[in-house]
């Protein structure tokens, strides 16, 4: 065990991510489909992103898998798999009779996965376990930048600080770019490639109302696609006047797929009391955290801090012990030896199991990428 | 119910499954006939269950057992108490709000009674106690804010817009429905069309519905609309254009379409270009073919098309003349001039002898009811049928509206892609409302009247399904975003 890189501020963070595993089947045009009127709830693993700090805010590193205890309802699980910072991770159990180790990979695709070179999830192919550690070395940040009429004030230096931002993230991690008004859009789909990401930066106009909450439950539900470490950047000040869904929904989506949420904003966002409880509330649910900086201008310590985080957490994941809680279920993540004890734990206080007996939308009519 | 059910089956007790594939479609026996209907029965088992929405099978049972216990007559009490028991399964999403912020923040916008009453609803006491005649009758009532529930969602799930959100991701959506509006803002909804409200209300709970079921699909497809993701970041065309072109491709059902309606929908369009395309080099046509169109077109773009005819520019022609205008004109030329069509154009003449052969399948009052867009503005209903009218300009508010009611290019033009691909109709009910989706992704607008950009949108989404870069025959089951 050792401290790793000090920073300025305490941050502890903890995300769940979560497979699903559908109950229906794919149908082609010449199978009659085959209807099963029974729900059928799965939940193959659950993978959480667990940040540990000592006092002063230093990362903890070093800990091994049996230092952590991991509750789910107050029932003990096992670690299934565990990794730190971008270490692959280490697969420690064998999946329970009647799952697929292939699976293993957090998605509420309600499919099983296989992955393509960019570590998304499809139905149908396996995944071998070196093909999930080569996936999730490195995480998949999306960034959601704001380009309603709200921030016509501080629009271009917004989008100076996103491309610092861009261009300081690890080389090891994927970069998507999505821009937001009244509706989305994908300027950037996930990608290695930073010149890339940085003119899709440069494309954005602004101007209509703001839909947040739709536009982020558009991206953590593509985000939930990919395999490994997802966390999901937003750049804005609020408000938000066009939404359909709650923040509510969306968080709990957030929470059920393992992504974590980051909200970046100028200190113009506090004057906005209804956003400010929303960022800062749901950010801590997800494992994220919201900034409020002086200007855009100055966001170097949120951006340092993003980038803490994705270097620090640990990854661990579970099979869930049988459990008959088919509503929310709560988690607890504790340290176990007397003397780590002192440290911060944050952890995702839980998730919501989801029926998976049918598909629940449309994909045949994706273009190609 | 019973009576619904008795007319639509002859029996008077379905189960949940049963009206499910009832409200699906109608019986097919072909492969490809079953394969969708049981799609669209899974989309609206789906909403029902991101809804978690009662089953229906739970609440006859618990009905029928309360009937009994009131009656004084056997029942098995433990069953019953385990139903009751699904009844208070429901969970509130995670608050991020305190309750005095929600009082705060969304006055007159957050309002969930209806659902906290069904949470708090407890049937397992009476089932279990000796209650009177009297609290069973009060239990069974307490049943009928359950199934309202749950026949709104059916209805919901009938008119799910293509790659929803709402209906999925917001638990609250359906409960939410307010028949009265009174919880708002006065009972001024009460019957009147539906209405979306509370949108851009973080602290509200998310929007829902106010007002009768009247205009459901229309207001869905509104709800819905912003979660299409354009693949350019302006499209000036939106609004109330919109949820339109989605209503137009929601409402309809394609189980009594035969392959020779759908070919006979085909060969209108041809027939039309091919009259285009004689008229460039034929003076006397010209005129008859401009006279024909000179009543569905803007000046402007009625004007573009006479000079590209008259330089002898077919392919010019065509390029302003939207699938619908083609359509029309065959339909139009053949009332004004019934020998002629055949001799100026093939598609024409094999036009006529379909009719000839199949007048039953071949008739303008079919392909009206099959082919036609809904016009809940303009004829105060939502039966299909073709109204051959100018397109209608934007002018803002809800002119936006009416131009999604005169664009009837879409399932023409659809149809015709289906045939010359040779795909049996019914695939048209997983087509067409997907194929909207995907064109309205597509709409680039440069300024709000901008139709040919809608007209791009239609063609290039028909570029794209022909060189197979949007998967059709995968189906949708077992697919997920």
């Amino acid at each position: 065990m050792a401290t790793g890189k000090k920073v300025s501020y305490v941050i502890v963070s903890t995300s769940l991510g979560l497979c699903f595993l559908s109950g229906g089947q794919t149908v082609t045009a010449q199978a009659p489909v085959q209807v099963n009127p029974h729900i059928h709830v799965a939940v193959d693993l659950v993978q959480l992103n667990v940040a540990v700090t000592d006092n002063r805010g230093n990362y903890v590193t070093g800990l091994k898998p049996g230092d952590f205890t991991i509750l789910e309802d107050g029932i003990p699980q096992k670690v299934a798999t565990f990794g730190e910072g971008n270490e692959p991770t280490r697969k420690l159990a064998d999946a329970p009779a009647g799952t697929n180790v292939g699976n293993a990979a957090p998605s509420a695709t309600g499919n099983a996965l296989e992955k393509n070179a960019q570590g998304q999830g499809r139905p149908g192919e396996k995944v071998t376990a070196e093909d999930f550690s080569a996936a999730v070395a490195g995480a998949n940040v999306f960034v959601l930048f704001d380009t309603s009429n709200y921030m016509y004030r501080g629009f271009v230096f917004a989008q100076d600080a996103i491309s610092d931002f861009i261009r300081s993230l690890d080389n090891a991690d994927r970069i998507a770019f999505y821009s937001y008004s009244r509706d989305l859009s994908k300027a950037a789909q996930l990608t290695a490639e930073r010149a890339q990401v940085l003119r899709g930066v440069r494309t954005t106009v602004a101007g209509d109302d703001a839909a947040l909450y739709n536009c982020l439950l558009l991206t953590v539900k593509d985000a939930a696609k990919y395999v490994g470490r997802k966390v999901i950047v937003v750049f804005s000040n609020g408000p938000d006047n066009a939404s359909v869904v709650p923040p509510e929904d969306v968080a709990e989506l957030a929470q059920s797929t393992g992504i974590a949420i980051y909200m970046v904003c100028t200190r113009q966002a506090k004057l906005e009391p209804i956003s400010t409880a929303v960022f800062e509330r749901m950010t801590a649910a997800t494992g994220g955290k919201a900034y409020f900086a002086k200007s855009w201008q100055d966001e170097e310590r949120a951006f340092a801090s993003i980038r803490d985080d994705l270097a620090h957490l640990y990854s661990l994941s579970y099979y869930p012990q049988p459990n008959p809680n088919r509503g929310w279920r709560s988690i607890t993540v504790k340290l176990n030896s007397e003397p780590m004890k002192k440290y911060h734990v944050r952890t995702r206080n839980g998730y919501r199991l989801q029926a998976s007996r049918f598909p629940k939308e449309e994909a045949s009519l994706a273009v190609p990428e | 119910m019973e009576r619904v059910f008795r007319a639509a089956t002859g029996k008077t007790g379905l189960t949940q499954e049963q009206i499910i594939n009832l409200v699906a479609g109608t019986h097919q026996t072909t492969t490809e006939g079953q394969q969708v209907r049981g799609e669209m029965a899974n989309r609206i088992r789906s909403v029902m269950e991101d809804q978690r929405l009662v089953s229906l099978d739970t609440l006859f049972a618990l009905d029928n057992g309360l009937r009994s216990k009131g009656q004084g007559a056997t029942y098995n009490k433990d069953h019953l108490a385990a139903l009751a028991g699904e009844l208070r399964e429901f969970e509130m999403p995670q608050p991020i709000f305190t309750s005095s912020e929600r009082t705060n923040w969304a006055a007159g916008t957050y309002d969930n009674r209806h659902t906290e009453i069904e949470m708090k609803t407890d049937l397992v006491k009476v089932i279990q106690s000796s209650a009177s005649p009297k609290q069973v009758e009060e239990a069974r009532g307490q049943l009928a804010t359950f199934l309202r529930d749950s026949l709104v969602g059916l209805n919901y799930a009938y008119y799910e817009p293509p790659g929803s959100q709402v209906l999925h991701n917001n638990p609250l959506f359906v409960r939410s429905h307010d028949f009265s509006g009174e919880t708002v803002m006065g009972v001024e909804r009460l019957w009147q069309p539906s209405h979306l409200f509370g949108e851009g209300s973080p602290a509200g709970g998310g929007a829902h519905l106010i007002g009768s079921l009247a205009d459901l699909p229309y207001v869905l497809a509104e709800a819905e609309q912003n979660f299409i993701a354009p693949d350019h970041v302006q499209a000036l065309i939106w609004q109330q254009f919109v949820p339109g072109l989605i209503s137009n491709a929601i409402v309809p059902r394609w189980w009594d379409v035969s392959r020779n309606e759908l070919h006979a929908v085909a060969l209108y369009q041809r027939a039309g270009e091919e009259l285009l395309t004689a008229a460039s080099k034929d003076e006397e046509l010209r005129g008859k073919v401009l006279a024909v169109l000179s009543d569905r077109m803007f000046p402007a773009a009625h004007a573009r098309l006479g000079d590209a005819l008259r330089e002898g520019d077919a392919k010019a022609a065509l390029a302003v003349t939207a699938p619908a205008d083609s359509f029309y004109l065959t339909a139009g030329f053949q009332q004004k001039y019934p020998d002629q069509l055949g001799k100026v154009s093939e598609a024409g003449l094999e036009l006529e002898a379909l009719q000839r052969q199949k007048p039953d399948e071949v008739n303008w009052k079919k392909l009206s009811r099959d082919f036609g867009v809904v016009h809940p503005v303009f004829a105060q209903t939502y039966a299909r049928e073709f109204i051959s009218i100018r397109p209608f300009p934007a002018l803002g508010g809800n002119y936006g509206r009416l131009m999604s009611e005169c664009w009837d290019s879409g399932n023409l033009y659809w149809a015709r892609l289906a045939d010359e691909m040779g795909y049996d109709p019914v695939l048209l009910n997983r087509m067409v409302p997907q194929l909207t989706r995907r064109m309205v992704e597509r709409i680039y607008a440069s300024d709000i009247d901008d139709w040919p950009a809608t007209l791009r949108a239609l063609e290039e989404t028909g570029a794209e399904f022909r060189e197979g870069k949007l998967s059709m025959l995968e189906g949708t089951a077992g697919n997920r975003n």
